[in-house]
């Protein structure tokens, strides 16, 4: 059993891979086809740490730019946010960006990381490197691939750690 | 008691419909999430074979939350695709939680999503393909005069062969060169060697002629243009030539007439053009000699070379330089690219190649160049790791990421000869993390490597804001990968194989501060 438990919600625009980075990070699976997600998918994990073993409540809630009402109401109780963008696709970072803001002001002081995904495909990216180190400034910031499983745990880390930080 | 009225008969209809297909579950929870009661469509939700696992999944959703008095979450998935709207009423003893069966409903908005997605990426993707398939359109563009003087194929397949021979060639004159440096050897193995570099030079100047005949006729080259040392030039000749003509017991010679201090050319181009002429030369010429004489007119450079061979008859003096011997008998001089790329590379330095010829008695080519002006640094020519770079470059630190070992090693002692500190690294991972730990002022990364692609280290690193040079080293040179690496944040992109002269003239402008 883990003393610890918190609940994490990963946001983004459509089709950035935010059930993939779930499923890579949860089951190690990968799959290339596209299902899109409708309402939310809720998943677990208890990961084992020196501090001893903490479960993460996983919120995969499906792909929109902006949070609606049926998003809020996912929201509620989330003490993490993991905010997922596409690198081939410019504009979901933005998406991704302004998610962060209103999920901010529904919930109380949020753990925050920023998740760039399909860095394997980093010949048809489109967002700049520097854009990235800018962001950094504000808010982690990890490139990863559900695809090869880069930066995924590391990230999933990142906001566990911060999140255990934090009590 | 009455019968119940047909308003009511049918409420409970529809009630019994609606129950159907919601098939609910309820569980009744103590104010601290201790399970009291579990009835409803127990085998329709699995309650019964997992339970525990069902149980934990409702209780997760309410992680964090002080639920309200009543409330609803919809098209919620819980582990082992079930798929529910979740709702709850809160009471003084606890909580009660309902599940509703919400999988038709969400399998249906489910199609319609992913259709208007899908159109949505599509549509996305299409403006991106038309924008590369602009810019692929206009490269075909650019390259269509390349495939006139052959046909494309045949272009292709030389390229990639003198490719193949090139990536080889580099570890082998790279570690020659390191051999000859820093051995003291002993008359073997000078002679071993020697042979070495023969062998080698020989089959450079192979490949250098498929790739020279891989390129665009009419389309861009650059003039690389150096003070030439005429002994040097003429010493490696001998020592290419002069075994090969001994097996033939030919004489060879080759002589320096009247030379000004300061000739300038593009020394390998007339290296090339010479190896072509005298290879040529020895090939035809079954008894007698070869003679090359190196001189400076007063106006021009001239190198001639002479041989007492089978000569070419009148009628195929011009079919001579055009590639692969096309219109000329089979077994007559022509054979190969050797004297059509000799013209190209002559005219490409604004000078001549001109033919004479008495078959039966002998051939004389003559290549006319004018001297040409400097135009870049000396230091491009004579010994590549000469002192003057090793000033400057002392005490940097460099890492090479690259996955092939010859490649890796080879890369690491230039540098250090180049006085760099240097760390090696496989993967592109690898590579970032012992970059930003390291933070060298230069980075040489291999574009194909085992896994992510280099571009990715060469990103990550800019985008930790990583200032250090970034030299990125591929094995294609179409403009697409070099756009791609310089966009992930390389400062330079060298296309494999590298030539030696071109990897310490990229160092340096690499690491020379403003
Ligand atoms: N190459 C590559 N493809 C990926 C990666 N991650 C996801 N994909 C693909 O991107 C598509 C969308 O992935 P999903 O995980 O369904 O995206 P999502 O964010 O959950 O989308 P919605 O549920 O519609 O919001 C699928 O075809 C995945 O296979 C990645 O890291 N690399
Ligand atoms: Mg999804």
């Amino acid at each position: 059993m883990s003393e610890f438990a918190r609940k994490i919600c990963l946001l983004g625009d459509f089709g950035v891979g935010k059930t993939s980075l779930v499923g890579r990070y949860v089951r190690n699976t990968f799959s290339e086809k596209y299902l899109t997600t409708v309402g939310v998918k809720v998943d677990s994990k208890e990961v084992a740490h020196a501090g001893g073993v903490s479960k993460l409540v996983i919120w995969d809630i499906a792909g929109k730019s902006a949070l609606d009402h049926l998003n809020q109401t996912y929201l509620r109780g989330a003490s993490g946010l993991m905010l997922v963008a596409d690198g081939t696709r410019e504009p979901t970072l933005r998406s991704a960006l302004y998610l962060m803001m209103q999920a901010k002001s529904l919930l109380q002081d949020p753990a925050c990381v920023v998740l760039v995904n399909k860095i394997d495909l980093i010949d048809r990216w489109e967002i700049l490197p520097s854009t990235l180190n800018e962001l950094r400034k504000t808010v982690p910031v990890f490139e990863t691939s559900a695809l090869s499983g880069d930066g995924v745990e590391a990230a999933f880390e990142h906001l566990a750690a911060e999140l255990r930080r934090q009590t | 008691m009455t019968e119940p009225g047909p308003a009511a008969r049918l409420e409970s209809h529809v009630f019994a419909v609606l129950l159907e297909r919601a098939q609910p579950l309820y569980l009744q929870f103590s104010s601290d999430w201790g399970l009291k009661s579990l009835h409803g469509a127990v085998a329709h939700w699995r309650a019964d074979i997992e339970h525990d696992q069902l149980v934990d999944a409702v209780r997760d959703l309410f992680l964090g939350v002080n639920p309200d008095v009543s409330g609803e979450l919809s098209s919620v998935e819980l582990a082992g695709g079930r798929i529910a709207h979740v709702h709850w009423l809160r009471g003084d003893e606890g909580i009660d939680v309902i599940l509703l069966d919400a999988r038709a409903e969400v399998e249906q908005q489910q199609l319609k999503q992913q259709e208007s997605h899908e159109a949505e990426l599509a549509s996305m993707e299409r403006g991106k393909s038309i924008d590369r398939l602009r810019r692929v359109k206009h490269e075909l563009e650019r390259r269509q005069s390349q495939l006139e003087e052959a046909n494309a194929l045949k272009t292709a397949f030389l390229a990639t062969l003198s490719h193949e021979f090139r990536t080889p060639l580099t570890a082998i004159f790279g570690y020659l060169h390191l051999l000859e440096k820093r051995l003291q050897p002993d008359v073997e193995s000078q002679f071993a060697l020697r042979a070495i570099r023969r062998g080698a030079t020989h089959l450079f100047g192979l490949s250098e002629n498929l790739l020279e005949y891989g390129r665009p006729e009419a389309g861009e080259y650059r003039l690389n243009v150096v003070r030439i040392d005429l002994n040097l030039l003429a010493e490696d000749l001998r020592i290419m030539f002069l075994p090969l003509a001994e097996e033939q017991q030919l004489d060879f010679s080759v002589r320096i007439e009247a030379v000004p201090l300061d000739l300038c050319l593009d020394e390998i181009r007339v290296k090339q053009v010479l190896i072509n002429l005298v290879s040529n030369a020895i090939r035809y010429t079954p008894r007698g000699q070869v003679t090359v004489l190196l001189r400076w007119t007063g106006k021009d450079f001239e190198a001639i070379v002479r041989d007492s061979g089978i000569g070419i008859p009148s009628a195929f003096m011009d079919s001579v330089f055009k590639p692969f011997n096309q219109g000329v008998p089979h077994g007559s001089r022509g054979a190969g690219l050797g004297l059509s790329i000799s013209k190209r590379l002559v005219e490409q330095m604004h000078g001549e190649l001109q033919l004479k010829s008495n078959p039966g008695e002998g051939s004389e080519f003559r290549v006319r160049l004018p001297n040409l002006v400097i135009g870049r640094s000396p230091a491009a020519s004579g010994s590549l790791l000469g002192e003057p770079g090793r000033q400057w470059l002392d005490g940097g630190t460099a890492l090479v990421i690259d996955d092939d070992p010859d490649i890796r090693e080879l890369l690491r002692l230039l540098l250090e000869d180049l006085g760099f500190g240097v760390e090696l690294c496989v993967t592109a991972n690898e590579g970032f993390e012992r970059a930003i730990a390291l933070k060298p002022d230069l980075v040489i990364v291999d574009l194909r490597l085992p896994g992510l692609s280099g571009n990715v280290a060469s990103f990550k690193l800019r985008a930790h804001g990583f200032t250090g040079r970034i030299l990125a080293l591929s094995g294609a040179s179409d403009p697409e990968s070099r756009r791609g690496a310089i966009a992930a944040g390389a400062d330079q992109f060298l296309a494999k194989p590298v030539q030696i002269e071109e990897f310490v003239r990229a160092v340096r402008a690499a690491t020379s501060r403003p």
